[in-house]
């Protein structure tokens, strides 16, 4: 199916997306991890992926700011945002940033992928 | 220091006022006998003149001990014998009572900005207190959001993993196997939900508070929810807890559907369940059950039909006069000493039954044992039949304006001429009719008709 889509994940605790690492490869789907906002964006700008699943609360660079940064290396490449983070504010800043979906965890890992796919689709 | 223009001063005893005068104090002169009788604590500074013989320190040993007086400011204007007994009466200024008047206006002056200072401190720590208790209210309301987000993320670990168990990306699991995981993603979700009120504050910790504190109140997000299905949700949760303890668990719970908050519902049932299976010995049985529920005629909100969730068991019972306390929060019977509990979950369900406008009570089981029998009002939405009649006029429009307000979305007002009022008649429990005195009659066969 998608197997040349690439995604890139992005938690300053990369093991609490290993389920989604696990899933995605198991579909056909190339995945590398980053664990802050600057190594993400270094990684975007040396290979670009399809597509990006961002945490919001890591240091120095939090989630809203490296989605405002992807944004501006390039603005058509889907953001998710996934986070803990459940206040209305938190949508709000995250929809501010340009993220194409904001997410809250915890989540059904299969509605992630479906998300995932849907965006992948409209590129 | 403070000028003495704009202060009032009581003077006691003899004196040469008209220096205090003409630097601005108004000045009451009293003797002891009117000085008590008032008590007056708006003084900005007593001034004691010469007394006869030890009046003087009795009059300065009663200011101290009045607690309306106490704080006041003084000043002795005495002789040297005088002075010397005056000074264990307490804080004072004692100024000899050959002195000049430039000395007696200093030291009034001293006085009054003392007990300023003094007041201007007491604020200053005051707000301190305040500002210490307010930041550390905002650090516990930080620790708490931080604490929920960190929890939740780790659930998400849960819940994904176990999405991708359930959906075999680790291998074809077996039926059984699946379910258990399906339970254990459910039961994440639910404490995230948990989490989520928590940090909301709108559910306190569920082992918050001490015995026979005021209990939480409950913000009550209400859904329609098949408690049956939920109860028998809870029962499957708990077979193989219930399969260890040799105890019996059994479900016989018909769709019930109830207007209520899923998850303190649920929460409820399981601490129930939980304190059947608890008390029940090995060899024993646990019975849950649900049905729908009769009105009780005379029982306030519980009177409406509604929605019985009944725990029995085969345990030891609830005595008679323990059937109401062991409600209370951290309470437990004497008896139960040996079993482990905080006498907690049963003060969530009466809580929770409460913020439903519902009730739980405990009656003899015909297993042997005791029964919990939870009620939870039917949809508030849709009531039994209740009419108030009220007159036309401006007070009753008055009251129906009030009243809509008061309940936006519960309340129904549909005059016996609206096409709908046969329908609104039958369903609401409460349906504020205003006829003027010509419809009256027409409206009361209506009336008839509809029920």
């Amino acid at each position: 199916m998608t197997d040349a889509r690439s995604i890139l994940l992005v938690d300053d605790n990369p093991s609490a997306l290993d389920f989604l690492q696990m899933r995605l490869r198991a579909l056909g789907y190339r995945v590398s991890v980053a664990t802050n906002g600057e190594l993400a964006l270094d990684q975007i700008r040396r290979d670009r992926p399809d597509l990006v699943v961002l945490d919001v609360t890591m240091p120095e660079l939090n989630g809203y700011q490296t989605c405002r940064e992807i944004k501006a290396i390039d603005r058509a490449l889907p953001v998710i945002i996934l986070t803990a983070k459940t206040d209305p504010a938190d949508r709000f800043w995250a929809r501010q940033a340009g993220a194409d979906e904001f997410l809250n965890k915890p989540i059904d890992p299969a509605v992630v992928v479906d998300r995932i796919g849907a965006l992948l689709a409209k590129t | 220091m403070k000028a003495l223009a704009g202060a009032t001063i009581a003077v006691v005893g003899t004196l040469r006022t008209e220096a205090l005068a003409r630097a601005g104090a108004t000045l009451v002169e009293l003797d002891p006998e009117e000085f008590w009788t008032a008590r007056d604590p708006s003084y900005d500074l007593v001034v004691l003149g010469s007394m006869p013989g030890d009046r003087a320190a009795a009059f300065l040993g009663e200011l101290r001990a009045d607690p309306k007086t106490r704080s006041l400011p003084r000043l002795a204007v005495v002789d040297g014998d005088t002075a010397a007994r005056l000074v264990a009466t307490g804080p004072i200024a004692i100024v000899d009572a050959g002195a000049s008047d430039a000395t007696i206006v200093q030291a009034a002056e001293e006085m009054i900005g003392s007990r300023d200072g003094a007041k201007d401190a007491r604020i200053a720590a005051l707000e301190d207190q305040l500002r210490s208790i307010s930041g550390g209210l905002e650090e516990a309301v930080r620790a708490r959001s931080v604490l929920a987000h960190d929890m939740r993320a780790l659930l998400a670990i849960i819940v994904g993993f176990g999405g991708n168990l359930r959906d075999g990306f680790a291998g074809e699991l077996g039926p059984i196997a699946k379910e258990s995981v399906e339970r254990m993603i459910a039961a994440a979700n639910d404490a995230s939900a948990l989490l989520e009120r928590y940090a909301a504050g709108s559910l306190r910790a569920a082992d918050g508070g001490a015995r026979g504190s005021a209990p939480p109140r409950r913000a009550v997000r209400r859904s329609q929810v098949d408690v049956g299905a939920l109860a028998r949700e809870i029962v499957a949760l708990l077979a193989d807890s219930a399969r260890e303890s040799g105890v019996s668990l059994e479900a016989a719970c018909a769709p019930a559907v109830a207007w209520c908050d899923a998850v303190q519902i649920k929460q409820s049932v399981l601490n129930l369940v939980v304190n059947a299976l608890k008390f029940t010995p090995a060899g024993g049985r646990v019975h849950v059950s649900t049905r729908r529920s009769a009105p009780v005629a005379g029982q306030g909100a519980s009177a409406r039909s509604g929605v019985e969730i009944v725990v029995a068991d085969s345990g030891p019972g609830v005595p008679e006069a323990d059937r109401e306390r062991i409600f209370e929060r951290g309470v437990r019977l004497e008896r139960d000493a040996a079993i482990a509990g905080r006498g907690i979950g049963l003060s969530v369900v009466r809580e929770v039954a409460i913020a439903h406008g519902g009730s739980v009570h405990v009656e003899p089981a015909p297993l042997g044992g005791a029964a919990f029998v939870l009620r939870i009002p039917s949809d508030l939405r849709r009531r039994q039949t209740r009419l108030l009649v009220v007159k036309d006029g401006a007070e009753a429009r008055e009251l129906l304006g009030l009243l809509s307000s008061s309940s936006p979305g519960e309340l129904d007002v549909v005059r016996p001429d609206d096409p709908r009022f046969a329908s609104a008649a039958a369903a609401c429990e409460l349906a504020v009719v205003v006829p003027s005195s010509a419809e009256l009659d027409a409206f009361l066969e209506r009336l008839r008709g509809a029920s």
